[in-house]
């Protein structure tokens, strides 16, 4: 039902999409994070990611369990992460979902890469063409100086 | 007071800055959340980072209100904030 993997090479859509597809199904959503070229005006080279992957295994797991709760009609939960140097402009993370009717794969898809960017710990490192390098922030992440909502509160966990 | 010896994992900026993945250190077991991370600030020279780090004891994110009591063995991560997606 759960198909969670954090991998060092290139991601396969195809591959994800059919892990989740079902006949009972009519819907498959799929979305795919692909890593920018640029941020504020820098020119982005190269960017890695790294995960302490034990928990990010947990937590990857805790988010498909709420999607289940929340969603009862889906079917099955498929979370890949890329790890290490991810090359401008390929897949950094590909979530699909099946579910009978389109609305609850969808609506549960956004949830999906919403809280993975909330609570999953992985890090990016991005580096610019000018020599700087930066560790990103998620604005989802409650505990980031650019946290959507300024609180330190551990309640969502 | 009790002791224990527990594992520290650093990851992203907290590793750069401390320049340790992991060390073992001594702690006291019953500790507040805010205790445990002031010191491990300091241990590891954290302070840079110390207003956006949050601690997770054996891989779940720990709760700050609640008074922590720690084991041997026990992992603690410094977790620098979330970039993933």
């Amino acid at each position: 039902m759960f198909d969670i993997k954090l991998s060092d090479s290139a991601l396969h859509i195809d591959e994800i999409y059919r892990s989740v597809v079902s006949p009972r199904c009519g819907a498959v959503s799929l979305f795919v994070g692909t890593t920018r070229d640029n941020f504020e005006g820098l020119m982005v080279t190269k960017l890695i990611y790294e995960s302490y992957e034990k928990m990010a295994i947990k937590m990857i797991r805790t988010v498909c369990e709420e999607i289940l709760e929340k969603w009862t009609e889906i079917e099955h939960v498929a979370i890949h992460h890329r790890l290490g140097e991810v090359p401008v402009s390929e897949a950094s993370v590909v979530i699909a979902l099946s579910s009978p009717h389109r609305k609850d794969s969808l609506e549960a898809l956004h949830y999906a890469i919403d809280r993975l960017k909330e609570i999953v710990p992985i890090f990016k490192k991005e580096h610019y063409q000018d020599g700087g390098a930066e560790w990103k922030q998620n604005a989802e992440c409650s505990w980031s100086r650019c946290a959507a909502i300024p609180k330190h509160n551990n309640n969502n966990f | 007071m009790h002791k224990v010896v527990v594992r520290v994992l650093l990851f992203a900026k907290a590793r750069e800055i401390s320049g340790k993945k992991e060390e073992s250190v001594t702690v006291f077991s019953k500790i507040s959340y805010q205790e445990l991370r002031d010191f491990i600030v300091e241990y590891f020279s954290l302070q840079p980072i110390k207003s956006s780090l949050i601690l997770a004891i054996n891989e779940q994110y720990s709760d700050a209100n609640i008074p922590l009591k720690l084991n041997d063995g026990d992992t603690i991560a410094v977790i620098p904030p979330l970039s993933g997606g």
